[in-house]
């Protein structure tokens, strides 16, 4: 339809300037204007490159054991000394950020691809699918987020990949209800209407018309939460539920530097600016997604 | 209400049944290897073998005479495990709410008046830094600066003494607050900024009255109703935050208990303590609806 009329347009009738901006371009104008968007970028860069090759870049492998070099204060060898194994912080540190940033991408796309699916559903279809679907949230949402992950843990058994599957069954429903509630005010808009009077598929409808509309507050929702997923999976890590001794993670590197934060509180510290800063700089992207893509949400 | 208790129930219900190995040779597991014979008596006799829908029952009538099983670590009943630590987590819970009061409520009322100054600049890093730093992180620089670093305040366990308690439970309050610190001031700058605008406010102006009148009597009241919105959604995650940060300090509140348990295998005491923090949630929310008819007598009409 859309392209039908847009061909009858005359060509040159509108001239590059004269043309209406779409949103996705006006959006990104607004993004790489913020100071703060460009510093979250940045520095999600370095952490994905840190990650990426950290196996060129860390000094010392981080998982090779050396008692005779064991708890060192820092120094010129070691940025941040070692631990009680001998093992280089700084090495573990930095492929601590592989398991943090993987965490947080995998969990939340995978929570969000399920939560837009089973939202859509919901909303469009309503009926008994809606009625399932709802129950399932609510009765979900009854349950603090945290503590719901850590009985599933608690199921499944401690291990990285449990713990990631604990938070993909509580993350899902946080991206359903948002998704349900805007595609039921969407399903009753004039141009769903007319495209299903015009004789489209719901299939069709769902992908064309009520998906793109959805996509803006789900790429800015999606941003906080992996933000958020990283906080909660180093939590999770911290109380033993995730990854697992040996592996390199800065919530397990937290809870190992208890023993030693009379002697060595670099190792308690460290870590968690490490976290902060890769959750500040998601923060930021997400700020200025938030800013540049949904409007209403501005505060 | 009842129909969230049910599904509520299921879920633990479905927990129970989901956890991997025999229940019977789990509780069994310190004593000698025993017979298949002997493991199906007791099955009988603990109703194992019964179908799910009438274990369910019995589980549900069970839990309403207050009989949450027997906790396989220590040997005593779960529910007087769960009593025993219970108030140690509420009273985490309430002071930390009573920080966010203190505290995070005058920095977004502040940051609201004071709009575009460095006031507000500074709590909305505040703010920002709230919702971005680990909360357990947080408790334990909390520990190593006031506990360790300058031996202002214990760093774990509990003080016996009242004084020694509210000493202990100063680092644990501050930490599992931070967040909904965080949260609270963004969320009251933002509803202040929004009364402002609205139109009784600029009647107010208009007819002559203070500034201070203006904002503290017409304004701040209206402001208040998002705050506590956000303060009630966000318990559920006060009380998750609270199993962490029990275990950074040492704290013996349900959390702990609960975590500890994971590692014992102690399942029993594991699902009933999940059971408890929703039903905790879901006390809280129902609170907080009834609450909000008394506040705004708007939402009573309805």
């Amino acid at each position: 339809m859309a392209q039908q009329i847009a061909d009858l347009a005359p060509e040159g009738e509108f001239s590059e300037l004269a043309r209406p901006k779409s949103f996705w371009y006006k959006a990104f104008q607004q993004i790489i204007r913020n100071n703060r968007a460009i510093l979250g970028f940045s520095v999600l860069l370095v952490l994905v490159l840190a990650a990426v090759f950290a196996d060129q870049i860390t000094p010392y492998d981080p998982y090779k054991v050396n008692y005779s070099n064991y708890k060192q204060p820092p120094s010129a060898e070691h940025f941040i000394g070692t631990d009680e194994l001998g093992r280089d912080s700084f090495s573990r540190l930095i492929y601590g950020a592989r398991i943090s940033l993987m965490v947080g991408i995998v969990v939340s796309s995978i929570s969000v691809t399920i939560g837009v699916a089973l939202g859509a559903i919901a909303g469009y279809f309503g009926g008994i699918a809606d009625m399932i679907i709802m129950r399932i949230v609510d009765l979900m949402q009854a349950f603090p987020f945290l503590v719901l992950a850590i009985a599933l843990v608690a199921v499944f058994g401690p291990s990285l990949r449990n713990m990631m599957l604990a938070l993909i069954v509580v993350y899902w429903i946080w991206f359903a209800r948002v998704v349900r509630g805007m595609v039921l005010t969407l399903r009753e808009t004039e141009f769903i209407v007319g495209a299903k009077a015009a004789g489209a598929s719901d299939i069709g409808i769902i992908f064309r018309h009520i998906l793109p509309n959805v996509f803006p507050v789900v790429v800015v929702q999606g941003s906080f939460s992996v933000a958020e997923a990283i906080l909660i999976a180093a939590a999770l890590s911290y109380l033993g539920l995730g990854a697992q001794p040996p592996t390199a993670e800065w919530g397990s590197m937290l809870s190992n530097a208890k023993e030693l934060m009379r002697i060595l509180p670099v190792m308690s510290i460290a870590p968690g600016v490490a976290i902060m800063v890769t959750v500040l700089a998601i923060n930021f992207i997400g700020d200025a997604l938030r800013d540049a893509l949904d409007p209403t949400l501005r505060q | 209400m009842i129909p969230l208790v049910f599904g509520v129930t299921t879920v633990t219900f479905a927990l129970i049944h989901l956890i991997p190995g025999d229940p019977v040779e789990l509780m069994m597991s310190n004593t000698r290897q025993m017979t298949q014979e002997e493991i199906n008596r007791i099955r009988d006799k603990l109703g194992l073998n019964d179908p799910l829908p009438v274990q369910y029952v019995r589980y549900v009538t069970n839990l309403l005479k207050g009989d949450m099983g027997i906790s396989i670590r220590s040997r005593s009943p779960v529910r007087y495990e769960i009593e025993q630590r219970m108030p140690d987590t509420i009273i985490l819970t309430l002071s930390s709410i009573s920080l966010v009061l203190v505290f995070a409520l005058p920095l977004g009322i502040v940051s609201a008046l004071k709009r575009g100054t460095w006031i507000d600049t500074a709590s909305m890093t505040f703010a920002l830094l709230g919702v971005s730093i680990p909360q357990f992180w947080f408790g334990i620089m909390l520990m190593l600066i006031f506990g360790l670093h300058l031996d202002w305040l214990p760093t774990v366990g509990q003080g016996k003494t009242p004084i020694e308690f509210a000493r202990s439970l100063v680092l644990p309050s501050v930490a599992l607050s931070l967040s909904l610190m965080g949260l609270v001031t963004r969320m009251e700058r933002s509803s202040i900024l929004e009364v402002l605008g609205l139109d009784y406010v600029r009647t107010a102006h208009a007819k002559g009255l203070g500034a201070r009148q203006v904002n503290y009597r017409h304004a701040l009241p209206n402001a208040m109703i998002p705050v506590l919105t956000v303060i009630s959604a966000q318990f559920a995650s006060l009380l998750g935050g609270s199993v962490v940060i029990e275990k950074v300090f040492g704290w013996p509140g349900i959390g702990r208990l609960a975590v500890d348990a994971i590692f014992a295998r102690d399942y029993l005491v594991v699902t009933n303590t999940v059971l408890v923090f929703a039903v905790m949630v879901v006390l809280v929310n129902l609170a907080t609806d009834i609450l909000y008819s008394y506040i705004d007598p708007r939402i009573r009409f309805q």
